[in-house]
Protein backbone atom coordinates (compact mmCIF):
# COMPACT_ATOMS: atom_id res chain seq x y z
CA UNK A 1 0.00 0.00 0.00
CA UNK A 2 1.36 3.40 -0.85
CA UNK A 3 0.42 6.90 -1.01
CA UNK A 4 1.46 9.47 -3.43
CA UNK A 5 0.96 13.19 -2.89
CA UNK A 6 1.69 15.11 -5.53
CA UNK A 7 1.98 18.81 -4.80
CA UNK A 8 3.21 19.96 -8.38
CA UNK A 9 2.74 17.92 -11.53
CA UNK A 10 6.48 17.18 -11.63
CA UNK A 11 6.85 15.88 -8.01
CA UNK A 12 5.56 13.43 -5.93
CA UNK A 13 5.93 12.66 -2.37
CA UNK A 14 5.75 8.85 -1.69
CA UNK A 15 3.49 7.91 1.29
CA UNK A 16 4.80 4.27 0.93
CA UNK A 17 3.97 1.85 3.97
CA UNK A 18 7.56 0.62 5.29
CA UNK A 19 8.31 -1.51 7.90
CA UNK A 20 4.85 -2.51 9.62
CA UNK A 21 4.27 0.84 10.02
CA UNK A 22 0.08 0.78 9.41
CA UNK A 23 -1.25 3.61 6.96
CA UNK A 24 -2.65 5.27 10.15
CA UNK A 25 0.63 5.89 11.55
CA UNK A 26 2.41 6.75 8.00
CA UNK A 27 -0.19 10.15 8.05
CA UNK A 28 0.37 10.97 11.29
CA UNK A 29 3.88 11.12 11.16
CA UNK A 30 3.52 13.06 7.36
CA UNK A 31 0.64 15.40 9.76
CA UNK A 32 3.60 15.89 12.24
CA UNK A 33 6.50 16.57 9.52
CA UNK A 34 4.54 19.22 8.04
CA UNK A 35 4.84 21.35 11.57
CA UNK A 36 1.45 23.10 11.67
CA UNK A 37 -0.97 23.12 14.56
CA UNK A 38 -4.49 21.69 13.34
CA UNK A 39 -6.12 19.03 15.58
CA UNK A 40 -9.13 18.94 13.72
CA UNK A 41 -6.56 16.79 11.39
CA UNK A 42 -7.12 13.93 14.03
CA UNK A 43 -10.76 13.71 13.88
CA UNK A 44 -11.01 13.25 9.79
CA UNK A 45 -11.10 10.13 8.30
CA UNK A 46 -8.37 8.64 6.22
CA UNK A 47 -9.76 9.75 2.87
CA UNK A 48 -9.81 13.72 4.30
CA UNK A 49 -6.10 12.88 6.09
CA UNK A 50 -4.84 11.72 2.42
CA UNK A 51 -6.38 15.04 0.96
CA UNK A 52 -5.81 17.39 3.43
CA UNK A 53 -2.25 16.42 3.28
CA UNK A 54 -1.77 16.46 -0.26
CA UNK A 55 -3.58 20.26 -0.40
CA UNK A 56 -1.36 21.30 2.68
CA UNK A 57 1.93 20.18 -0.03
CA UNK A 58 0.44 22.10 -2.71
CA UNK A 59 -0.59 25.06 -0.83
CA UNK A 60 3.41 25.65 -0.18
CA UNK A 61 4.68 25.05 -3.51
CA UNK A 62 1.58 27.34 -4.62
CA UNK A 63 -0.12 29.46 -1.90
CA UNK A 64 -3.43 30.34 -2.56
CA UNK A 65 -3.49 34.51 -3.15
CA UNK A 66 -6.74 34.69 -5.34
CA UNK A 67 -9.77 36.19 -4.25
CA UNK A 68 -11.43 33.15 -1.72
CA UNK A 69 -15.05 33.71 -3.02
CA UNK A 70 -13.21 33.46 -6.36
CA UNK A 71 -11.22 30.12 -5.82
CA UNK A 72 -12.53 26.65 -6.74
CA UNK A 73 -12.17 22.95 -5.53
CA UNK A 74 -12.90 20.26 -7.93
CA UNK A 75 -12.16 16.60 -7.32
CA UNK A 76 -12.91 13.57 -8.97
CA UNK A 77 -12.46 9.54 -8.13
CA UNK A 78 -14.08 6.31 -9.12
CA UNK A 79 -15.09 4.87 -5.34
CA UNK A 80 -16.36 7.80 -3.88
CA UNK A 81 -16.09 7.63 0.05
CA UNK A 82 -16.31 3.68 -0.15
CA UNK A 83 -13.67 3.27 2.90
CA UNK A 84 -15.41 5.22 5.91
CA UNK A 85 -18.97 4.56 4.24
CA UNK A 86 -17.95 0.45 5.00
CA UNK A 87 -16.47 1.65 8.32
CA UNK A 88 -20.35 3.31 8.97
CA UNK A 89 -21.83 -0.06 7.96
CA UNK A 90 -19.69 -1.96 10.66
CA UNK A 91 -20.91 0.11 13.15
CA UNK A 92 -24.11 -1.06 12.72
CA UNK A 93 -23.99 -4.38 11.59
CA UNK A 94 -21.30 -6.08 13.14
CA UNK A 95 -22.75 -6.70 16.26
CA UNK A 96 -27.16 -7.14 16.93
CA UNK A 97 -26.75 -4.20 19.55
CA UNK A 98 -24.27 -2.30 17.97
CA UNK A 99 -24.90 1.63 17.23
CA UNK A 100 -24.33 3.25 14.74
CA UNK A 101 -21.58 5.67 14.65
CA UNK A 102 -22.34 9.82 14.11
CA UNK A 103 -18.86 10.59 13.63
CA UNK A 104 -18.11 8.43 10.93
CA UNK A 105 -21.44 8.90 8.82
CA UNK A 106 -20.56 12.49 8.23
CA UNK A 107 -17.61 11.52 6.83
CA UNK A 108 -19.81 9.15 3.99
CA UNK A 109 -20.23 11.62 1.41
CA UNK A 110 -16.86 12.41 -0.47
CA UNK A 111 -17.61 16.17 -0.52
CA UNK A 112 -16.73 16.57 3.30
CA UNK A 113 -13.33 16.61 1.75
CA UNK A 114 -13.87 19.90 -0.19
CA UNK A 115 -15.39 21.16 3.06
CA UNK A 116 -12.20 20.12 5.16
CA UNK A 117 -10.20 22.05 2.08
CA UNK A 118 -12.55 24.89 2.05
CA UNK A 119 -12.37 25.11 6.11
CA UNK A 120 -8.79 24.75 6.39
CA UNK A 121 -7.80 27.53 3.34
CA UNK A 122 -10.96 29.82 3.64
CA UNK A 123 -12.08 29.23 -0.07
CA UNK A 124 -15.68 29.36 -1.02
CA UNK A 125 -16.11 29.38 -4.60
CA UNK A 126 -17.87 27.07 -6.96
CA UNK A 127 -16.78 23.57 -6.04
CA UNK A 128 -17.80 20.10 -6.73
CA UNK A 129 -16.89 16.26 -6.64
CA UNK A 130 -17.66 14.11 -9.23
CA UNK A 131 -17.57 10.33 -9.57
CA UNK A 132 -16.29 8.98 -12.86
CA UNK A 133 -16.12 5.23 -14.33
CA UNK A 134 -12.19 5.67 -15.64
CA UNK A 135 -11.06 9.07 -14.70
CA UNK A 136 -11.88 10.07 -18.37
CA UNK A 137 -14.18 12.99 -18.52
CA UNK A 138 -13.45 15.96 -20.57
CA UNK A 139 -16.84 17.84 -19.22
CA UNK A 140 -15.07 18.45 -15.83
CA UNK A 141 -12.13 19.79 -17.88
CA UNK A 142 -14.59 22.39 -19.71
CA UNK A 143 -16.67 23.10 -17.06
CA UNK A 144 -13.60 24.34 -15.03
CA UNK A 145 -12.36 26.08 -17.72
CA UNK A 146 -15.32 27.74 -18.61
CA UNK A 147 -15.72 28.98 -15.16
CA UNK A 148 -11.94 30.61 -15.21
CA UNK A 149 -12.75 31.90 -18.63
CA UNK A 150 -15.80 33.59 -17.78
CA UNK A 151 -14.69 35.17 -14.49
CA UNK A 152 -16.34 33.25 -12.01
CA UNK A 153 -12.85 31.92 -10.41
CA UNK A 154 -9.68 33.18 -11.02
CA UNK A 155 -8.11 30.51 -9.73
CA UNK A 156 -8.70 26.48 -9.10
CA UNK A 157 -7.94 23.38 -7.47
CA UNK A 158 -8.13 20.21 -9.76
CA UNK A 159 -6.97 17.18 -8.44
CA UNK A 160 -7.84 13.33 -6.86
CA UNK A 161 -8.55 11.25 -3.88
CA UNK A 162 -8.83 7.67 -3.67
CA UNK A 163 -9.01 5.10 -0.66
CA UNK A 164 -10.17 1.77 -1.61
CA UNK A 165 -8.85 -1.59 -0.95
CA UNK A 166 -4.88 -1.48 -1.13
CA UNK A 167 -5.28 1.85 -3.32
CA UNK A 168 -4.60 5.40 -1.54
CA UNK A 169 -3.62 7.63 -3.83
CA UNK A 170 -4.23 11.50 -4.12
CA UNK A 171 -2.95 14.86 -6.81
CA UNK A 172 -3.82 18.00 -6.86
CA UNK A 173 -3.17 21.27 -8.72
CA UNK A 174 -3.64 24.94 -9.22
CA UNK A 175 -4.81 26.56 -11.94
CA UNK A 176 -5.31 30.13 -12.54
CA UNK A 177 -7.17 32.47 -15.16
CA UNK A 178 -3.84 34.38 -14.52
CA UNK A 179 -1.35 32.05 -15.31
CA UNK A 180 -0.78 31.13 -19.37
CA UNK A 181 -3.97 28.87 -19.52
CA UNK A 182 -3.00 26.62 -22.37
CA UNK A 183 -0.13 24.61 -20.56
CA UNK A 184 -1.75 25.45 -17.28
CA UNK A 185 -4.74 23.89 -18.35
CA UNK A 186 -3.74 21.03 -20.41
CA UNK A 187 -3.20 19.47 -16.79
CA UNK A 188 -5.60 16.63 -17.54
CA UNK A 189 -7.14 14.68 -14.77
CA UNK A 190 -7.66 11.51 -17.29
CA UNK A 191 -4.44 11.63 -17.16
CA UNK A 192 -3.62 11.19 -13.07
CA UNK A 193 -3.61 6.89 -13.14
CA UNK A 194 -1.03 6.92 -16.37
CA UNK A 195 1.35 9.27 -14.58
CA UNK A 196 1.61 8.04 -11.31
CA UNK A 197 2.35 4.66 -12.97
CA UNK A 198 5.13 6.07 -14.75
CA UNK A 199 6.66 8.03 -11.96
CA UNK A 200 10.04 5.91 -10.22
CA UNK A 201 8.16 6.36 -7.03
CA UNK A 202 5.20 5.20 -8.20
CA UNK A 203 2.95 1.58 -8.34
CA UNK B 1 -27.16 35.43 -30.61
CA UNK B 2 -30.01 33.73 -32.35
CA UNK B 3 -30.31 31.69 -34.64
CA UNK B 4 -33.21 30.06 -36.68
CA UNK B 5 -33.48 26.54 -38.41
CA UNK B 6 -35.10 23.75 -39.35
CA UNK B 7 -34.50 22.46 -36.08
CA UNK B 8 -35.99 25.73 -34.23
CA UNK B 9 -34.42 28.47 -32.83
CA UNK B 10 -30.38 28.49 -31.41
CA UNK B 11 -29.48 30.67 -28.76
CA UNK B 12 -25.64 30.31 -28.10
CA UNK B 13 -25.32 31.04 -24.37
CA UNK B 14 -28.17 30.72 -23.18
CA UNK B 15 -29.89 27.90 -21.24
CA UNK B 16 -33.59 26.38 -21.57
CA UNK B 17 -35.07 24.06 -19.74
CA UNK B 18 -37.25 21.96 -22.32
CA UNK B 19 -38.36 18.59 -21.43
CA UNK B 20 -38.97 17.00 -17.57
CA UNK B 21 -39.58 14.00 -16.00
CA UNK B 22 -40.51 13.42 -12.33
CA UNK B 23 -40.64 10.36 -9.78
CA UNK B 24 -41.12 10.48 -5.96
CA UNK B 25 -43.81 9.23 -3.58
CA UNK B 26 -46.68 11.07 -5.17
CA UNK B 27 -46.30 8.68 -8.57
CA UNK B 28 -44.49 8.32 -12.01
CA UNK B 29 -45.74 11.27 -13.98
CA UNK B 30 -45.78 15.26 -13.70
CA UNK B 31 -49.80 14.93 -13.21
CA UNK B 32 -49.80 12.89 -10.57
CA UNK B 33 -47.81 15.49 -8.88
CA UNK B 34 -49.68 18.33 -9.93
CA UNK B 35 -53.11 16.78 -8.34
CA UNK B 36 -50.70 16.16 -5.02
CA UNK B 37 -49.90 19.78 -4.95
CA UNK B 38 -53.28 21.09 -5.70
CA UNK B 39 -54.91 18.87 -3.06
CA UNK B 40 -52.07 19.69 -0.62
CA UNK B 41 -51.45 15.40 -0.45
CA UNK B 42 -48.41 14.75 1.09
CA UNK B 43 -46.62 11.18 0.25
CA UNK B 44 -44.93 10.94 3.34
CA UNK B 45 -46.01 7.61 5.41
CA UNK B 46 -44.66 6.13 8.06
CA UNK B 47 -42.45 2.44 7.19
CA UNK B 48 -41.44 -0.12 9.28
CA UNK B 49 -38.08 -1.69 8.94
CA UNK B 50 -36.81 -4.25 10.65
CA UNK B 51 -34.47 -1.79 12.94
CA UNK B 52 -36.70 0.72 13.20
CA UNK B 53 -39.83 2.91 11.77
CA UNK B 54 -39.63 6.23 9.76
CA UNK B 55 -42.12 8.45 8.36
CA UNK B 56 -40.54 8.56 4.80
CA UNK B 57 -41.63 9.56 0.87
CA UNK B 58 -41.26 5.71 -0.52
CA UNK B 59 -42.07 5.31 -4.34
CA UNK B 60 -44.68 2.93 -5.09
CA UNK B 61 -43.09 -0.69 -5.44
CA UNK B 62 -45.87 -1.82 -6.97
CA UNK B 63 -45.89 0.93 -9.80
CA UNK B 64 -42.38 0.49 -10.05
CA UNK B 65 -42.22 -3.43 -11.00
CA UNK B 66 -44.82 -2.57 -13.78
CA UNK B 67 -42.79 0.34 -15.03
CA UNK B 68 -39.72 -1.90 -15.10
CA UNK B 69 -41.89 -4.36 -17.55
CA UNK B 70 -42.87 -1.70 -19.61
CA UNK B 71 -39.49 -0.06 -19.98
CA UNK B 72 -37.81 -3.55 -19.97
CA UNK B 73 -35.16 -2.85 -17.50
CA UNK B 74 -32.69 -5.29 -17.00
CA UNK B 75 -33.43 -7.82 -14.14
CA UNK B 76 -29.95 -7.16 -12.51
CA UNK B 77 -30.79 -3.31 -12.21
CA UNK B 78 -30.52 -1.85 -9.03
CA UNK B 79 -33.64 -0.06 -8.14
CA UNK B 80 -31.80 3.39 -8.68
CA UNK B 81 -30.59 2.29 -11.52
CA UNK B 82 -34.05 0.85 -12.76
CA UNK B 83 -35.74 4.67 -11.47
CA UNK B 84 -32.86 6.37 -13.49
CA UNK B 85 -33.56 4.25 -16.82
CA UNK B 86 -37.16 4.25 -16.51
CA UNK B 87 -37.19 8.38 -16.10
CA UNK B 88 -34.72 9.28 -18.74
CA UNK B 89 -36.20 6.85 -21.50
CA UNK B 90 -40.01 8.54 -20.62
CA UNK B 91 -38.48 11.66 -20.85
CA UNK B 92 -36.85 10.78 -24.00
CA UNK B 93 -40.30 9.63 -25.29
CA UNK B 94 -41.99 13.31 -23.90
CA UNK B 95 -39.64 16.11 -25.49
CA UNK B 96 -40.32 16.68 -29.62
CA UNK B 97 -39.38 14.20 -32.51
CA UNK B 98 -37.67 11.85 -29.29
CA UNK B 99 -34.33 12.86 -28.83
CA UNK B 100 -31.69 10.54 -30.19
CA UNK B 101 -30.09 9.52 -26.59
CA UNK B 102 -26.91 8.68 -28.04
CA UNK B 103 -24.51 11.74 -28.68
CA UNK B 104 -26.26 13.66 -25.74
CA UNK B 105 -24.10 14.17 -22.50
CA UNK B 106 -25.75 12.54 -19.25
CA UNK B 107 -25.28 14.05 -16.03
CA UNK B 108 -26.14 11.84 -12.74
CA UNK B 109 -26.65 13.56 -9.58
CA UNK B 110 -26.80 10.71 -6.57
CA UNK B 111 -25.26 10.84 -2.89
CA UNK B 112 -24.97 7.22 -2.11
CA UNK B 113 -26.21 4.70 -5.23
CA UNK B 114 -26.79 1.57 -4.34
CA UNK B 115 -25.16 1.66 -0.51
CA UNK B 116 -27.17 -1.04 0.61
CA UNK B 117 -25.22 -3.66 -1.57
CA UNK B 118 -22.71 -3.39 1.09
CA UNK B 119 -22.98 -7.32 2.18
CA UNK B 120 -23.50 -7.93 5.83
CA UNK B 121 -19.58 -8.69 7.01
CA UNK B 122 -18.09 -8.24 3.99
CA UNK B 123 -14.84 -7.06 2.93
CA UNK B 124 -17.35 -5.61 0.11
CA UNK B 125 -15.52 -5.32 -3.21
CA UNK B 126 -18.72 -6.33 -4.87
CA UNK B 127 -18.56 -3.68 -7.91
CA UNK B 128 -22.49 -2.84 -8.10
CA UNK B 129 -22.51 -1.02 -4.49
CA UNK B 130 -20.29 1.90 -6.58
CA UNK B 131 -21.94 4.74 -8.36
CA UNK B 132 -19.52 4.79 -11.20
CA UNK B 133 -20.81 1.20 -11.59
CA UNK B 134 -24.03 2.65 -11.92
CA UNK B 135 -22.99 5.07 -14.27
CA UNK B 136 -21.23 2.43 -17.04
CA UNK B 137 -24.79 0.37 -16.63
CA UNK B 138 -26.63 3.12 -17.88
CA UNK B 139 -24.31 4.04 -20.35
CA UNK B 140 -24.62 0.78 -21.93
CA UNK B 141 -28.13 -0.12 -21.47
CA UNK B 142 -29.15 3.50 -23.24
CA UNK B 143 -26.29 2.90 -25.72
CA UNK B 144 -24.48 6.44 -24.71
CA UNK B 145 -21.61 7.75 -26.55
CA UNK B 146 -20.15 9.50 -23.41
CA UNK B 147 -19.68 8.22 -19.93
CA UNK B 148 -22.19 9.05 -17.87
CA UNK B 149 -20.84 11.85 -15.02
CA UNK B 150 -22.19 11.74 -11.86
CA UNK B 151 -21.94 14.37 -9.12
CA UNK B 152 -21.60 13.49 -5.84
CA UNK B 153 -22.23 16.73 -3.58
CA UNK B 154 -24.28 15.97 -0.75
CA UNK B 155 -27.46 17.74 -1.03
CA UNK B 156 -26.82 20.23 -3.64
CA UNK B 157 -26.00 17.18 -6.49
CA UNK B 158 -28.75 18.13 -7.93
CA UNK B 159 -28.90 21.52 -8.76
CA UNK B 160 -24.86 21.49 -9.30
CA UNK B 161 -25.14 18.70 -11.89
CA UNK B 162 -27.95 21.38 -13.51
CA UNK B 163 -25.64 23.83 -13.07
CA UNK B 164 -22.25 21.74 -14.52
CA UNK B 165 -24.49 21.02 -17.57
CA UNK B 166 -25.66 24.62 -18.03
CA UNK B 167 -22.42 26.14 -17.53
CA UNK B 168 -21.03 23.91 -20.73
CA UNK B 169 -24.19 24.66 -22.71
CA UNK B 170 -23.48 28.74 -22.16
CA UNK B 171 -20.15 28.25 -22.76
CA UNK B 172 -20.96 26.33 -26.35
CA UNK B 173 -19.03 22.91 -25.35
CA UNK B 174 -22.37 20.89 -25.64
CA UNK B 175 -25.50 21.88 -26.83
CA UNK B 176 -27.77 19.63 -25.20
CA UNK B 177 -27.96 17.66 -22.08
CA UNK B 178 -29.73 15.23 -20.00
CA UNK B 179 -29.60 16.21 -16.22
CA UNK B 180 -30.97 12.81 -13.77
CA UNK B 181 -31.15 13.50 -9.96
CA UNK B 182 -31.66 10.10 -8.28
CA UNK B 183 -31.95 8.52 -4.51
CA UNK B 184 -33.42 5.85 -2.80
CA UNK B 185 -34.44 4.91 0.67
CA UNK B 186 -31.48 2.82 2.15
CA UNK B 187 -30.85 1.30 5.66
CA UNK B 188 -27.60 3.22 5.41
CA UNK B 189 -28.96 6.88 5.54
CA UNK B 190 -32.03 6.27 7.55
CA UNK B 191 -29.62 4.43 10.23
CA UNK B 192 -27.01 7.85 9.82
CA UNK B 193 -29.64 10.49 9.66
CA UNK B 194 -31.34 8.90 12.82
CA UNK B 195 -27.95 8.48 14.74
CA UNK B 196 -27.53 12.42 14.17
CA UNK B 197 -30.79 12.48 15.75
CA UNK B 198 -32.20 14.34 12.54
CA UNK B 199 -34.82 12.13 11.81
CA UNK B 200 -38.13 13.84 12.46
CA UNK B 201 -41.10 11.74 14.66
CA UNK B 202 -43.81 13.11 11.97
CA UNK B 203 -44.00 14.12 9.07
CA UNK B 204 -41.69 16.79 8.03
CA UNK B 205 -42.51 20.67 9.18
CA UNK B 206 -40.20 22.79 7.55
CA UNK B 207 -40.12 26.63 8.86
CA UNK B 208 -42.34 25.39 11.36
CA UNK B 209 -42.16 26.05 15.27
CA UNK B 210 -42.34 22.60 16.01
CA UNK B 211 -40.10 21.33 13.19
CA UNK B 212 -37.79 18.51 14.57
CA UNK B 213 -36.06 16.99 11.37
CA UNK B 214 -36.07 15.47 7.92
CA UNK B 215 -38.29 12.89 6.76
CA UNK B 216 -35.84 10.81 3.93
CA UNK B 217 -37.59 10.29 1.07
CA UNK B 218 -36.51 8.98 -2.65
CA UNK B 219 -36.62 10.26 -5.76
CA UNK B 220 -35.79 10.27 -9.43
CA UNK B 221 -36.35 13.25 -11.89
CA UNK B 222 -34.63 14.22 -15.32
CA UNK B 223 -34.00 17.31 -17.10
CA UNK B 224 -33.57 18.03 -20.78
CA UNK B 225 -31.23 21.06 -21.17
CA UNK B 226 -30.49 22.95 -24.27
CA UNK B 227 -29.39 26.50 -26.01
CA UNK B 228 -32.64 25.55 -28.61
CA UNK B 229 -35.37 27.86 -27.44
CA UNK B 230 -38.13 26.00 -29.16
CA UNK B 231 -40.74 24.12 -26.75
CA UNK B 232 -38.80 26.16 -23.53
CA UNK B 233 -40.06 25.39 -20.45
CA UNK B 234 -37.81 27.79 -18.43
CA UNK B 235 -34.87 29.38 -18.95
CA UNK B 236 -31.42 29.09 -16.63
CA UNK B 237 -30.96 32.81 -16.26
CA UNK B 238 -28.67 32.77 -13.16
CA UNK B 239 -26.69 30.57 -10.78
CA UNK B 240 -24.39 30.27 -8.64
CA UNK B 241 -22.71 27.59 -6.42
CA UNK B 242 -20.68 28.52 -3.02
CA UNK B 243 -18.84 26.56 0.36
CA UNK B 244 -19.48 27.98 3.58
CA UNK B 245 -15.96 27.13 4.21
CA UNK B 246 -17.19 27.23 8.05
CA UNK B 247 -18.43 23.56 9.21
CA UNK B 248 -18.42 19.75 7.36
CA UNK B 249 -22.44 19.06 8.60
CA UNK B 250 -24.19 22.31 10.14
CA UNK B 251 -24.90 25.13 7.90
CA UNK B 252 -23.17 28.68 8.88
CA UNK B 253 -25.20 30.36 11.57
CA UNK B 254 -25.45 33.25 9.56
CA UNK B 255 -25.86 32.16 6.05
CA UNK B 256 -22.80 33.64 4.13
CA UNK B 257 -22.41 30.78 2.10
CA UNK B 258 -26.22 30.67 0.62
CA UNK B 259 -25.70 34.89 0.81
CA UNK B 260 -23.17 34.27 -1.27
CA UNK B 261 -24.17 31.91 -3.75
CA UNK B 262 -27.18 33.83 -4.60
CA UNK B 263 -25.18 37.24 -5.07
CA UNK B 264 -23.37 35.26 -7.75
CA UNK B 265 -26.18 33.93 -9.42
CA UNK B 266 -28.64 37.40 -9.67
CA UNK B 267 -28.47 41.24 -9.62
CA UNK B 268 -30.97 41.76 -7.26
CA UNK B 269 -31.13 45.19 -8.68
CA UNK B 270 -32.50 44.39 -11.67
CA UNK B 271 -34.28 41.42 -11.35
CA UNK B 272 -37.69 41.14 -9.07
CA UNK B 273 -38.09 37.33 -7.73
CA UNK B 274 -42.04 36.35 -7.60
CA UNK B 275 -41.41 32.96 -5.68
CA UNK B 276 -38.47 31.20 -4.22
CA UNK B 277 -38.15 27.40 -3.93
CA UNK B 278 -35.90 26.68 -0.67
CA UNK B 279 -34.16 24.23 0.72
CA UNK B 280 -36.48 24.13 3.81
CA UNK B 281 -35.78 20.67 5.18
CA UNK B 282 -37.11 21.24 8.82
CA UNK B 283 -34.05 21.09 10.53
CA UNK B 284 -33.48 23.72 13.46
CA UNK B 285 -30.35 24.85 11.99
CA UNK B 286 -31.36 24.61 8.02
CA UNK B 287 -34.04 26.22 8.06
CA UNK B 288 -32.86 29.39 10.46
CA UNK B 289 -29.91 29.82 8.45
CA UNK B 290 -32.43 30.13 5.24
CA UNK B 291 -33.89 32.63 6.94
CA UNK B 292 -31.21 34.68 8.12
CA UNK B 293 -30.10 34.38 4.37
CA UNK B 294 -33.30 35.72 2.94
CA UNK B 295 -33.35 38.43 5.30
CA UNK B 296 -29.89 39.87 4.53
CA UNK B 297 -30.52 40.00 1.28
CA UNK B 298 -34.23 41.44 1.71
CA UNK B 299 -35.74 38.64 0.39
CA UNK B 300 -38.31 38.26 3.21
CA UNK B 301 -41.55 39.27 1.68
CA UNK B 302 -40.89 37.12 -1.37
CA UNK B 303 -43.71 34.23 -1.11
CA UNK B 304 -41.43 30.99 -0.32
CA UNK B 305 -42.09 27.55 0.08
CA UNK B 306 -40.21 24.21 1.03
CA UNK B 307 -41.61 21.08 -1.41
CA UNK B 308 -40.10 18.59 1.02
CA UNK B 309 -43.04 18.08 2.97
CA UNK B 310 -44.49 16.46 -0.10
CA UNK B 311 -42.13 13.94 -0.65
CA UNK B 312 -39.43 14.27 1.66
CA UNK B 313 -35.78 14.85 1.58
CA UNK B 314 -34.60 13.24 -1.58
CA UNK B 315 -30.66 14.01 -1.17
CA UNK B 316 -29.53 13.88 -4.52
CA UNK B 317 -32.01 13.93 -6.50
CA UNK B 318 -33.92 16.78 -4.77
CA UNK B 319 -32.52 19.84 -6.73
CA UNK B 320 -33.51 17.78 -10.13
CA UNK B 321 -37.34 17.51 -8.41
CA UNK B 322 -37.67 20.83 -6.85
CA UNK B 323 -36.36 22.42 -10.22
CA UNK B 324 -38.88 20.76 -12.09
CA UNK B 325 -41.78 21.59 -9.35
CA UNK B 326 -40.85 25.57 -9.41
CA UNK B 327 -41.03 25.07 -13.27
CA UNK B 328 -44.28 23.55 -12.80
CA UNK B 329 -45.63 26.37 -10.20
CA UNK B 330 -44.53 28.84 -12.90
CA UNK B 331 -46.75 26.99 -15.61
CA UNK B 332 -49.69 26.50 -13.49
CA UNK B 333 -49.10 29.88 -12.01
CA UNK B 334 -49.40 28.62 -8.41
CA UNK B 335 -47.21 29.10 -5.68
CA UNK B 336 -48.31 25.65 -3.70
CA UNK B 337 -49.24 25.64 0.34
CA UNK B 338 -45.67 25.02 2.08
CA UNK B 339 -47.13 21.71 3.57
CA UNK B 340 -46.18 21.23 6.92
CA UNK B 341 -45.82 24.72 7.91
CA UNK B 342 -49.21 26.21 10.53
CA UNK B 343 -46.67 28.64 12.86
CA UNK B 344 -43.67 30.36 11.94
CA UNK B 345 -40.83 29.02 13.77
CA UNK B 346 -37.24 31.05 12.30
CA UNK B 347 -36.65 33.99 14.30
CA UNK B 348 -36.53 36.20 11.13
CA UNK B 349 -39.55 36.65 9.06
CA UNK B 350 -40.33 35.36 5.86
CA UNK B 351 -43.60 34.74 3.37
CA UNK B 352 -43.84 31.05 3.91
CA UNK B 353 -47.14 30.51 2.05
CA UNK B 354 -49.40 28.77 4.44
CA UNK B 355 -51.89 28.05 1.79
CA UNK B 356 -51.48 27.79 -2.48
CA UNK B 357 -52.05 31.38 -3.95
CA UNK B 358 -52.28 31.67 -7.65
CA UNK B 359 -50.31 34.27 -8.97
CA UNK B 360 -48.09 34.80 -12.25
CA UNK B 361 -44.47 34.09 -11.79
CA UNK B 362 -42.05 35.51 -13.80
CA UNK B 363 -38.78 34.98 -12.11
CA UNK B 364 -38.29 32.00 -9.25
CA UNK B 365 -35.27 31.49 -7.38
CA UNK B 366 -34.44 27.76 -6.58
CA UNK B 367 -31.78 26.89 -3.59
CA UNK B 368 -29.88 24.15 -2.10
CA UNK B 369 -27.69 23.62 0.79
CA UNK B 370 -25.77 20.88 2.12
CA UNK B 371 -23.07 18.65 4.05
CA UNK B 372 -19.55 19.82 3.11
CA UNK B 373 -21.10 23.41 3.68
CA UNK B 374 -22.26 23.34 -0.44
CA UNK B 375 -25.09 25.60 -1.09
CA UNK B 376 -26.39 26.34 -4.91
CA UNK B 377 -28.97 27.68 -6.72
CA UNK B 378 -30.68 28.66 -10.07
CA UNK B 379 -32.65 31.63 -10.79
CA UNK B 380 -35.50 30.43 -13.53
CA UNK B 381 -37.24 32.68 -15.84
CA UNK B 382 -40.51 31.75 -17.36
CA UNK B 383 -40.60 31.08 -21.19
CA UNK B 384 -44.33 32.00 -21.25
CA UNK B 385 -43.79 35.09 -19.40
Amino acid sequence: MRTIVNSDIFELVDFGVAGGESLNQRLKSAYRDLDIKYPKFYKMDTFCKVGFLTMEHLMIKAPVSFDPAKTGIFLVNQYSSIDTDLAFHRSYSLHEESLASPGLFVYTLPNILIGELAIRHKITGEHGFFILSDFQSDFIYLYVKSLLDSNVLDAAILGTCEVFQDEVLCAMKLVSSASVLDESLSFDLSKFKEWIKKSPQGR
Amino acid sequence: MAEENESGIVNQGKVFISGQHMISALGFSIGDHVDSFNCGKSGISKENYSFDSYWVGKISDEKLHAERKFHKIPRAFSRLEALSAISILTLRGMVKENLSLQSIPVFLASTKGNIDAIPHHGAASKEHIHLSHSAQRLKSFLSLQHDVTVVCNACTSGLQAIILAARLIQANHITEAIVCGVDVLSEFTLRGFSCLQAMAKVPCQPFDEARNGISLGEGCATIYLSNNSSDAIAQIVGMGVSNDANHISGPSRTGSGLIQAIRSAVDLDSIHIDYINAHGTATKYNDEMEAQAFNALNLQHIPLNSMKGYWGHTLGAAGVLETIAATIAMQQETIWKSLGYENHGVSRPLAVTDTSVKRKISHCLKTSSGFGGSNACLMLKNCAS
